[in-house]
Protein backbone atom coordinates (compact mmCIF):
# COMPACT_ATOMS: atom_id res chain seq x y z
CA UNK A 1 0.00 0.00 0.00
CA UNK A 2 1.75 3.33 -0.70
CA UNK A 3 1.08 6.35 0.42
CA UNK A 4 2.05 9.16 -1.46
CA UNK A 5 2.09 12.28 0.13
CA UNK A 6 -0.73 14.78 -1.16
CA UNK A 7 -0.41 18.46 -1.45
CA UNK A 8 -2.28 20.89 0.47
CA UNK A 9 -4.26 21.95 -2.14
CA UNK A 10 -4.88 18.76 -3.63
CA UNK A 11 -6.64 17.70 -0.26
CA UNK A 12 -8.55 20.82 -0.48
CA UNK A 13 -9.49 20.22 -3.75
CA UNK A 14 -10.82 16.45 -2.95
CA UNK A 15 -12.77 17.54 -0.15
CA UNK A 16 -14.56 20.23 -1.98
CA UNK A 17 -15.41 17.46 -4.77
CA UNK A 18 -16.78 15.43 -1.96
CA UNK A 19 -18.55 17.71 -0.71
CA UNK A 20 -20.05 19.51 -3.60
CA UNK A 21 -21.44 16.04 -4.43
CA UNK A 22 -23.41 15.50 -1.85
CA UNK A 23 -27.05 15.91 -2.11
CA UNK A 24 -27.93 17.85 1.55
CA UNK A 25 -25.05 20.02 1.72
CA UNK A 26 -25.38 21.14 -2.19
CA UNK A 27 -28.68 22.84 -1.08
CA UNK A 28 -29.71 23.32 2.68
CA UNK A 29 -31.41 25.98 4.39
CA UNK A 30 -29.38 26.43 7.64
CA UNK A 31 -31.15 28.51 10.87
CA UNK A 32 -28.95 30.18 13.44
CA UNK A 33 -28.20 33.08 15.35
CA UNK A 34 -26.41 36.34 13.12
CA UNK A 35 -22.54 36.83 14.57
CA UNK A 36 -19.70 38.97 13.46
CA UNK A 37 -21.62 40.55 10.28
CA UNK A 38 -19.88 42.71 8.70
CA UNK A 39 -20.30 44.52 5.03
CA UNK A 40 -17.53 44.56 2.83
CA UNK A 41 -16.47 47.62 1.05
CA UNK A 42 -16.56 44.81 -1.87
CA UNK A 43 -20.45 44.54 -1.87
CA UNK A 44 -19.75 40.85 -0.11
CA UNK A 45 -21.14 40.26 3.16
CA UNK A 46 -19.57 37.60 5.94
CA UNK A 47 -20.77 36.76 9.04
CA UNK A 48 -20.86 33.82 11.09
CA UNK A 49 -24.27 31.93 11.99
CA UNK A 50 -24.34 30.14 15.52
CA UNK A 51 -26.39 27.99 17.58
CA UNK A 52 -25.73 27.30 21.47
CA UNK A 53 -23.33 24.36 20.24
CA UNK A 54 -21.25 25.59 17.59
CA UNK A 55 -21.05 28.07 14.56
CA UNK A 56 -20.28 28.06 11.01
CA UNK A 57 -18.43 30.23 8.73
CA UNK A 58 -20.73 32.11 6.15
CA UNK A 59 -20.37 34.38 2.87
CA UNK A 60 -22.80 36.10 0.65
CA UNK A 61 -21.76 37.39 -2.64
CA UNK A 62 -22.60 40.88 -3.93
CA UNK A 63 -24.89 39.74 -6.47
CA UNK A 64 -26.71 37.79 -4.23
CA UNK A 65 -26.14 40.62 -1.12
CA UNK A 66 -27.80 43.32 -3.46
CA UNK A 67 -30.86 41.72 -3.43
CA UNK A 68 -31.69 41.92 0.02
CA UNK A 69 -34.29 43.65 1.47
CA UNK A 70 -34.33 43.39 5.04
CA UNK A 71 -32.07 44.86 7.40
CA UNK A 72 -29.41 42.32 9.22
CA UNK A 73 -27.54 43.04 12.47
CA UNK A 74 -25.83 40.70 14.84
CA UNK A 75 -28.37 38.69 16.94
CA UNK A 76 -30.71 38.23 14.27
CA UNK A 77 -32.11 34.94 14.45
CA UNK A 78 -32.05 33.58 10.65
CA UNK A 79 -32.40 30.94 8.08
CA UNK A 80 -30.06 30.81 5.39
CA UNK A 81 -30.02 29.34 2.21
CA UNK A 82 -26.97 28.41 -0.22
CA UNK A 83 -24.14 25.65 -0.02
CA UNK A 84 -21.92 24.17 1.87
CA UNK A 85 -18.05 24.67 0.22
CA UNK A 86 -14.57 24.71 0.87
CA UNK A 87 -12.63 27.81 1.14
CA UNK A 88 -9.63 26.10 -0.31
CA UNK A 89 -7.30 29.07 0.51
CA UNK A 90 -7.62 28.71 4.09
CA UNK A 91 -8.92 25.30 3.83
CA UNK A 92 -12.32 26.37 5.67
CA UNK A 93 -15.13 24.89 4.72
CA UNK A 94 -18.73 27.27 4.97
CA UNK A 95 -21.93 28.20 4.06
CA UNK A 96 -22.18 30.10 0.46
CA UNK A 97 -25.48 32.17 1.23
CA UNK A 98 -27.95 32.70 -1.98
CA UNK A 99 -30.79 33.90 0.97
CA UNK A 100 -31.27 35.30 4.40
CA UNK A 101 -34.62 35.73 5.94
CA UNK A 102 -35.47 36.07 9.40
CA UNK A 103 -36.45 33.35 10.70
CA UNK A 104 -40.08 33.14 11.52
CA UNK A 105 -42.43 36.14 11.96
CA UNK A 106 -41.68 35.89 15.51
CA UNK A 107 -38.96 38.47 15.85
CA UNK A 108 -40.40 40.95 13.74
CA UNK A 109 -43.83 40.87 15.15
CA UNK A 110 -42.00 40.92 18.92
CA UNK A 111 -40.22 43.99 17.56
CA UNK A 112 -43.18 45.26 16.36
CA UNK A 113 -45.25 44.93 19.16
CA UNK A 114 -42.38 46.46 21.51
CA UNK A 115 -42.40 49.43 19.54
CA UNK A 116 -46.25 49.69 19.34
CA UNK A 117 -46.66 49.84 23.42
CA UNK A 118 -43.48 51.79 23.33
CA UNK A 119 -44.87 54.73 21.08
CA UNK A 120 -48.38 54.26 22.90
CA UNK A 121 -47.56 54.74 26.11
CA UNK A 122 -45.65 57.88 25.15
CA UNK A 123 -49.42 59.25 23.44
CA UNK A 124 -48.26 59.02 19.79
CA UNK A 125 -51.52 57.06 19.32
CA UNK A 126 -53.72 58.77 20.89
CA UNK A 127 -57.17 60.15 19.75
CA UNK A 128 -56.37 63.92 21.01
CA UNK A 129 -53.72 63.99 18.74
CA UNK A 130 -55.26 63.16 15.42
CA UNK A 131 -56.11 65.90 12.86
CA UNK A 132 -58.88 66.52 11.28
CA UNK A 133 -58.61 66.39 7.95
CA UNK A 134 -59.66 69.28 5.65
CA UNK A 135 -63.39 68.63 4.16
CA UNK A 136 -62.45 70.49 0.97
CA UNK A 137 -58.70 69.89 -0.29
CA UNK A 138 -57.15 72.35 -2.48
CA UNK A 139 -54.02 69.96 -3.45
CA UNK A 140 -52.87 66.42 -2.02
CA UNK A 141 -49.56 65.54 -1.10
CA UNK A 142 -48.76 61.79 -2.04
CA UNK A 143 -45.86 59.91 -0.65
CA UNK A 144 -45.29 56.09 -2.39
CA UNK A 145 -43.60 54.48 -5.06
CA UNK A 146 -44.62 56.55 -8.30
CA UNK A 147 -44.64 53.02 -10.40
CA UNK A 148 -46.69 51.02 -7.93
CA UNK A 149 -50.67 49.98 -8.04
CA UNK A 150 -50.87 52.02 -4.88
CA UNK A 151 -50.23 55.76 -7.00
CA UNK A 152 -52.85 54.56 -9.87
CA UNK A 153 -55.29 53.77 -7.62
CA UNK A 154 -54.96 56.62 -5.44
CA UNK A 155 -55.35 58.92 -8.55
CA UNK A 156 -57.91 57.06 -10.41
CA UNK A 157 -60.51 57.44 -7.53
CA UNK A 158 -59.79 60.96 -6.72
CA UNK A 159 -60.22 62.15 -10.64
CA UNK A 160 -63.29 60.18 -10.68
CA UNK A 161 -64.56 61.42 -7.19
CA UNK A 162 -62.98 65.40 -6.94
CA UNK A 163 -61.42 65.85 -10.38
CA UNK A 164 -60.35 69.78 -9.25
CA UNK A 165 -58.05 68.51 -6.67
CA UNK A 166 -54.03 69.21 -7.40
CA UNK A 167 -51.76 66.04 -6.46
CA UNK A 168 -48.46 66.44 -5.94
CA UNK A 169 -46.46 62.95 -5.67
CA UNK A 170 -43.13 63.12 -3.78
CA UNK A 171 -41.91 59.79 -5.12
CA UNK A 172 -40.41 57.41 -2.03
CA UNK A 173 -39.00 54.06 -1.92
CA UNK A 174 -41.69 51.81 0.18
CA UNK A 175 -38.96 48.89 0.49
CA UNK A 176 -35.52 48.23 1.15
CA UNK A 177 -32.69 49.54 3.26
CA UNK A 178 -33.34 53.30 1.97
CA UNK A 179 -37.41 53.23 2.78
CA UNK A 180 -37.09 54.41 6.05
CA UNK A 181 -35.50 57.71 5.18
CA UNK A 182 -37.10 57.95 1.62
CA UNK A 183 -40.39 58.19 3.41
CA UNK A 184 -39.20 60.61 5.76
CA UNK A 185 -37.94 62.69 3.73
CA UNK A 186 -41.31 63.00 1.44
CA UNK A 187 -43.06 63.16 4.47
CA UNK A 188 -41.13 66.24 5.49
CA UNK A 189 -40.76 68.16 2.36
CA UNK A 190 -44.84 67.97 1.60
CA UNK A 191 -45.42 69.45 5.05
CA UNK A 192 -42.79 71.85 4.59
CA UNK A 193 -45.40 73.08 1.76
CA UNK A 194 -47.69 75.70 1.94
CA UNK A 195 -49.89 74.79 -0.54
CA UNK A 196 -50.75 71.05 0.66
CA UNK A 197 -53.33 70.59 2.51
CA UNK A 198 -53.11 66.90 3.66
CA UNK A 199 -50.64 64.04 3.03
CA UNK A 200 -51.29 60.61 2.23
CA UNK A 201 -48.37 57.75 3.00
CA UNK A 202 -48.71 54.57 1.64
CA UNK A 203 -47.85 51.92 -0.38
CA UNK A 204 -49.63 48.24 -2.27
CA UNK A 205 -49.89 45.28 -0.80
CA UNK A 206 -47.21 43.09 -0.33
CA UNK A 207 -45.54 40.66 2.36
CA UNK A 208 -45.19 40.98 5.81
CA UNK A 209 -41.41 42.13 5.29
CA UNK A 210 -41.82 44.17 2.52
CA UNK A 211 -44.55 46.55 4.28
CA UNK A 212 -41.90 46.20 7.60
CA UNK A 213 -40.37 50.10 6.60
CA UNK A 214 -43.66 51.45 7.90
CA UNK A 215 -43.35 49.66 11.63
CA UNK A 216 -40.27 51.73 11.68
CA UNK A 217 -39.91 54.53 14.76
CA UNK A 218 -38.49 57.12 12.83
CA UNK A 219 -41.71 57.25 10.45
CA UNK A 220 -43.67 56.97 13.15
CA UNK A 221 -42.40 60.01 14.84
CA UNK A 222 -41.53 61.40 11.31
CA UNK A 223 -45.50 61.34 10.64
CA UNK A 224 -46.10 62.17 14.54
CA UNK A 225 -44.25 65.64 14.57
CA UNK A 226 -45.90 66.71 11.01
CA UNK A 227 -48.44 69.96 11.15
CA UNK A 228 -50.25 68.28 8.11
CA UNK A 229 -53.08 65.76 8.16
CA UNK A 230 -51.51 62.59 7.78
CA UNK A 231 -53.53 59.69 6.15
CA UNK A 232 -51.71 56.40 6.07
CA UNK A 233 -52.67 53.90 3.54
CA UNK A 234 -50.52 50.38 3.49
CA UNK A 235 -51.18 47.39 1.79
CA UNK A 236 -54.67 45.64 2.51
CA UNK A 237 -57.32 45.72 4.52
CA UNK A 238 -56.02 43.64 7.41
CA UNK A 239 -52.30 44.83 6.93
CA UNK A 240 -51.92 47.23 10.56
CA UNK A 241 -48.56 48.89 10.73
CA UNK A 242 -46.96 50.81 13.05
CA UNK A 243 -47.80 53.97 10.77
CA UNK A 244 -51.17 53.20 10.44
CA UNK A 245 -51.55 53.77 14.31
CA UNK A 246 -50.00 56.70 14.36
CA UNK A 247 -51.53 58.81 11.55
CA UNK A 248 -54.61 60.85 11.30
CA UNK A 249 -56.44 58.90 10.12
CA UNK A 250 -56.08 55.00 8.98
CA UNK A 251 -57.49 54.31 4.92
CA UNK A 252 -57.39 50.13 4.43
CA UNK A 253 -56.42 50.76 1.27
CA UNK A 254 -54.52 53.33 -0.90
CA UNK A 255 -58.06 53.27 -3.00
CA UNK A 256 -59.72 54.29 0.35
CA UNK A 257 -57.75 56.73 1.59
CA UNK A 258 -57.95 58.35 -1.59
CA UNK A 259 -61.69 58.36 -1.10
CA UNK A 260 -61.71 59.35 2.68
CA UNK A 261 -59.55 62.36 2.01
CA UNK A 262 -62.07 63.48 -1.10
CA UNK A 263 -65.36 64.84 -1.07
CA UNK A 264 -67.87 63.47 -3.63
CA UNK A 265 -68.12 66.93 -6.45
CA UNK A 266 -71.32 65.76 -7.37
CA UNK A 267 -72.71 65.71 -3.71
CA UNK A 268 -71.56 68.96 -3.17
CA UNK A 269 -73.47 70.41 -6.14
CA UNK A 270 -76.19 69.28 -5.55
CA UNK A 271 -76.07 70.51 -1.69
CA UNK A 272 -74.85 73.60 -3.45
CA UNK A 273 -77.94 73.59 -5.77
CA UNK A 274 -80.20 73.01 -2.75
CA UNK A 275 -78.62 76.00 -1.05
CA UNK A 276 -79.72 78.05 -3.88
CA UNK A 277 -83.18 76.52 -3.75
CA UNK A 278 -83.36 77.62 -0.24
CA UNK A 279 -82.29 80.87 -0.54
CA UNK A 280 -84.42 82.38 -3.29
CA UNK A 281 -87.49 80.33 -1.34
CA UNK A 282 -86.25 82.09 1.59
CA UNK A 283 -85.94 85.42 -0.25
CA UNK A 284 -88.95 85.26 -2.12
CA UNK A 285 -91.49 84.41 1.17
CA UNK A 286 -90.00 87.57 2.53
CA UNK A 287 -91.20 89.44 -0.28
CA UNK A 288 -94.27 87.89 -0.18
CA UNK A 289 -94.64 88.33 3.29
CA UNK A 290 -93.43 92.40 2.89
CA UNK A 291 -96.04 92.51 0.00
CA UNK A 292 -99.26 91.35 2.11
CA UNK A 293 -98.35 93.51 4.75
CA UNK A 294 -97.98 96.48 1.84
CA UNK A 295 -101.53 95.09 1.03
CA UNK A 296 -102.84 95.64 4.30
CA UNK A 297 -101.55 98.79 5.11
CA UNK A 298 -102.54 100.15 1.57
CA UNK A 299 -106.11 99.06 2.31
CA UNK A 300 -105.89 100.39 6.18
CA UNK A 301 -104.74 103.70 4.41
CA UNK A 302 -107.49 103.89 1.66
CA UNK A 303 -110.06 102.90 4.66
CA UNK A 304 -108.64 106.43 6.35
CA UNK A 305 -108.14 108.35 3.80
CA UNK A 306 -109.27 112.09 3.83
CA UNK A 307 -111.06 111.54 0.47
CA UNK A 308 -113.41 109.26 2.89
CA UNK A 309 -114.39 112.34 4.39
CA UNK A 310 -114.42 114.63 1.87
CA UNK A 311 -117.20 112.41 0.17
CA UNK A 312 -118.86 112.55 3.41
CA UNK A 313 -119.23 115.85 3.69
CA UNK A 314 -120.06 116.28 0.19
CA UNK A 315 -122.80 113.88 0.78
CA UNK A 316 -123.67 116.04 3.77
CA UNK A 317 -123.38 119.01 1.90
CA UNK A 318 -126.01 117.63 -0.96
CA UNK A 319 -128.23 117.17 2.12
CA UNK A 320 -127.87 120.34 3.59
CA UNK A 321 -128.54 121.84 -0.11
CA UNK A 322 -131.57 119.62 -0.09
CA UNK A 323 -132.87 120.30 3.00
CA UNK A 324 -132.25 124.30 2.40
CA UNK A 325 -133.69 124.21 -1.03
CA UNK A 326 -137.19 122.33 0.38
CA UNK A 327 -136.87 125.10 3.33
CA UNK A 328 -136.76 127.88 0.82
CA UNK A 329 -139.37 126.87 -1.26
CA UNK A 330 -141.26 126.05 1.70
CA UNK A 331 -140.65 129.66 2.90
CA UNK A 332 -141.48 130.69 -0.80
CA UNK A 333 -144.80 129.27 -1.06
CA UNK A 334 -145.96 130.44 2.18
CA UNK A 335 -144.83 133.83 1.81
CA UNK A 336 -146.70 133.73 -1.83
CA UNK A 337 -149.77 131.89 -0.18
CA UNK A 338 -149.55 134.89 2.36
CA UNK A 339 -149.04 137.16 -0.27
CA UNK A 340 -152.38 135.89 -2.33
CA UNK A 341 -154.58 136.03 1.04
CA UNK A 342 -153.83 139.94 1.04
CA UNK A 343 -154.24 140.30 -2.65
CA UNK A 344 -157.33 138.67 -1.39
CA UNK A 345 -158.15 141.08 0.81
CA UNK A 346 -156.66 144.08 -0.99
CA UNK A 347 -159.20 143.25 -3.50
CA UNK A 348 -161.68 143.67 -1.04
CA UNK A 349 -160.30 146.98 -0.45
CA UNK A 350 -160.10 147.81 -3.97
CA UNK A 351 -162.08 150.87 -4.11
CA UNK A 352 -162.66 150.05 -7.86
CA UNK A 353 -164.40 146.66 -5.79
CA UNK A 354 -166.86 148.80 -4.27
CA UNK A 355 -168.10 150.48 -7.07
CA UNK A 356 -168.98 146.80 -8.83
CA UNK A 357 -171.47 146.54 -6.14
CA UNK A 358 -173.13 150.28 -7.15
CA UNK A 359 -170.99 152.98 -5.00
CA UNK A 360 -169.79 155.71 -6.27
CA UNK A 361 -166.45 157.53 -5.40
CA UNK A 362 -166.96 161.34 -5.23
CA UNK A 363 -164.06 163.48 -6.22
CA UNK A 364 -163.14 167.16 -6.95
CA UNK A 365 -162.62 169.28 -9.33
CA UNK A 366 -159.01 168.17 -8.88
CA UNK A 367 -159.31 164.65 -7.97
CA UNK A 368 -159.10 164.84 -4.40
CA UNK A 369 -161.42 161.99 -2.93
CA UNK A 370 -164.52 163.65 -1.00
CA UNK A 371 -164.83 161.70 2.22
CA UNK A 372 -166.95 164.67 4.37
CA UNK A 373 -169.92 166.92 3.00
CA UNK A 374 -168.30 169.28 4.08
CA UNK A 375 -165.85 169.26 1.33
CA UNK A 376 -168.34 170.44 -0.62
CA UNK A 377 -170.24 173.60 -1.30
CA UNK A 378 -173.82 173.87 -2.55
CA UNK A 379 -173.58 174.77 -6.48
CA UNK A 380 -169.95 173.36 -6.12
CA UNK A 381 -169.42 171.37 -9.47
CA UNK A 382 -167.95 167.74 -8.40
CA UNK A 383 -167.40 164.24 -10.18
CA UNK A 384 -168.74 160.87 -9.31
CA UNK A 385 -166.96 157.74 -10.17
CA UNK A 386 -169.00 154.61 -10.90
CA UNK A 387 -167.65 151.44 -12.57
CA UNK A 388 -167.79 152.47 -15.59
CA UNK A 389 -167.30 156.09 -15.85
CA UNK A 390 -167.82 159.41 -14.32
CA UNK A 391 -170.58 161.35 -14.22
CA UNK A 392 -170.35 165.22 -13.40
CA UNK A 393 -172.30 166.43 -11.06
CA UNK A 394 -173.50 169.69 -9.07
CA UNK A 395 -174.33 169.91 -5.49
CA UNK A 396 -177.90 170.80 -5.00
CA UNK A 397 -178.35 170.62 -1.53
CA UNK A 398 -176.18 169.60 1.50
CA UNK A 399 -178.19 167.77 4.45
CA UNK A 400 -175.68 167.46 7.07
CA UNK A 401 -176.13 164.45 9.39
CA UNK A 402 -178.95 162.67 7.37
CA UNK A 403 -178.13 159.35 6.51
CA UNK A 404 -180.87 157.36 4.64
CA UNK A 405 -179.38 153.82 3.55
CA UNK A 406 -183.09 152.12 4.45
CA UNK A 407 -183.91 153.36 0.99
CA UNK A 408 -181.52 151.26 -0.97
CA UNK B 1 -67.45 91.82 6.15
CA UNK B 2 -64.58 88.93 4.15
CA UNK B 3 -63.94 89.72 1.03
CA UNK B 4 -65.48 86.60 -1.21
CA UNK B 5 -63.02 85.77 -3.98
CA UNK B 6 -60.11 85.50 -0.76
CA UNK B 7 -62.69 82.83 1.20
CA UNK B 8 -62.07 79.31 1.31
CA UNK B 9 -64.75 77.08 0.11
CA UNK B 10 -65.38 75.87 3.17
CA UNK B 11 -66.15 79.88 4.42
CA UNK B 12 -68.02 80.53 1.54
CA UNK B 13 -70.26 77.55 2.06
CA UNK B 14 -70.54 78.27 5.89
CA UNK B 15 -71.68 81.77 5.26
CA UNK B 16 -73.99 81.12 2.48
CA UNK B 17 -75.92 78.62 5.11
CA UNK B 18 -76.02 81.01 7.81
CA UNK B 19 -77.24 83.64 6.05
CA UNK B 20 -80.27 81.57 4.68
CA UNK B 21 -80.98 80.77 8.28
CA UNK B 22 -80.87 84.57 9.25
CA UNK B 23 -83.38 84.94 6.22
CA UNK B 24 -85.41 81.40 7.02
CA UNK B 25 -85.93 82.70 10.76
CA UNK B 26 -85.02 85.88 11.32
CA UNK B 27 -87.34 89.38 10.81
CA UNK B 28 -85.23 91.22 9.20
CA UNK B 29 -85.91 94.36 7.35
CA UNK B 30 -86.94 94.28 3.46
CA UNK B 31 -83.48 96.16 2.63
CA UNK B 32 -81.16 93.68 5.10
CA UNK B 33 -82.95 90.71 3.14
CA UNK B 34 -82.40 92.14 -0.16
CA UNK B 35 -78.60 92.86 1.04
CA UNK B 36 -78.40 89.18 2.61
CA UNK B 37 -79.55 87.88 -0.22
CA UNK B 38 -77.46 89.30 -2.68
CA UNK B 39 -74.67 87.71 -0.32
CA UNK B 40 -75.81 84.60 -0.81
CA UNK B 41 -76.21 84.65 -4.37
CA UNK B 42 -72.71 86.09 -4.90
CA UNK B 43 -71.32 82.96 -2.65
CA UNK B 44 -73.42 80.37 -4.27
CA UNK B 45 -71.85 81.70 -7.45
CA UNK B 46 -68.35 81.73 -6.13
CA UNK B 47 -68.57 78.00 -4.80
CA UNK B 48 -70.13 77.06 -7.98
CA UNK B 49 -67.39 78.29 -10.11
CA UNK B 50 -64.54 76.36 -7.69
CA UNK B 51 -66.63 73.53 -7.60
CA UNK B 52 -66.86 73.68 -11.67
CA UNK B 53 -63.34 74.75 -12.87
CA UNK B 54 -60.94 72.75 -14.80
CA UNK B 55 -59.34 70.17 -13.36
CA UNK B 56 -56.90 69.88 -11.19
CA UNK B 57 -53.20 69.24 -11.94
CA UNK B 58 -51.04 66.11 -11.36
CA UNK B 59 -47.39 66.83 -10.77
CA UNK B 60 -44.44 64.55 -9.48
CA UNK B 61 -41.62 65.80 -7.45
CA UNK B 62 -38.18 64.74 -9.40
CA UNK B 63 -34.61 65.83 -8.82
CA UNK B 64 -31.93 67.82 -11.20
CA UNK B 65 -28.33 66.89 -11.21
CA UNK B 66 -27.81 68.54 -8.38
CA UNK B 67 -30.42 67.02 -6.31
CA UNK B 68 -32.89 69.90 -6.34
CA UNK B 69 -36.22 68.99 -6.58
CA UNK B 70 -38.54 70.06 -9.14
CA UNK B 71 -41.74 69.60 -9.92
CA UNK B 72 -43.26 67.72 -14.02
CA UNK B 73 -46.20 66.42 -15.06
CA UNK B 74 -47.34 63.02 -14.17
CA UNK B 75 -48.82 60.50 -16.46
CA UNK B 76 -50.14 57.46 -14.95
CA UNK B 77 -49.28 54.35 -17.32
CA UNK B 78 -52.38 52.98 -18.42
Amino acid sequence: MTNKPLKVSEVNQYIKRLLSSDWILSNLKVEGEISNFKYHYSGHIYFSLKDEKGKIKCVMFRSYAENLDINIQDGDKVIVTGYISVYEKEGNYQLYATNIEKSGLGELYIAFEKLKAKLESEGLFDPINKKQLPAFPRKIGIVTSSTGAAIRDIITVIKRRFPIVDILIYPALVQGVYAVDSICQGLNYLNGREDIDLIIVGRGGGSFEELFSFNDEKIARTIFSLEKPVVSAVGHETDFTIADFVADLRAPTPSAAAEMVTPERSKLLEQLEENLDRLIMAMRSIVDNNKSKMDLIFSELRYNSPINRVRDMMQQQDNLFKRLVLAINYTLRSKRDTLDNLYNSLSYLNPLYCLERGYGILMDSDGNIITSIDSLDKNEEFNIMLKDGIVKAKVVNINKGELNYEKN
Amino acid sequence: MKKIETMTYEEAVEELESIIKELENENLSLKDSMEKFKRGMALYEYCNEILNKVEGEIKILLKDDEGTLYEEDFFMEV
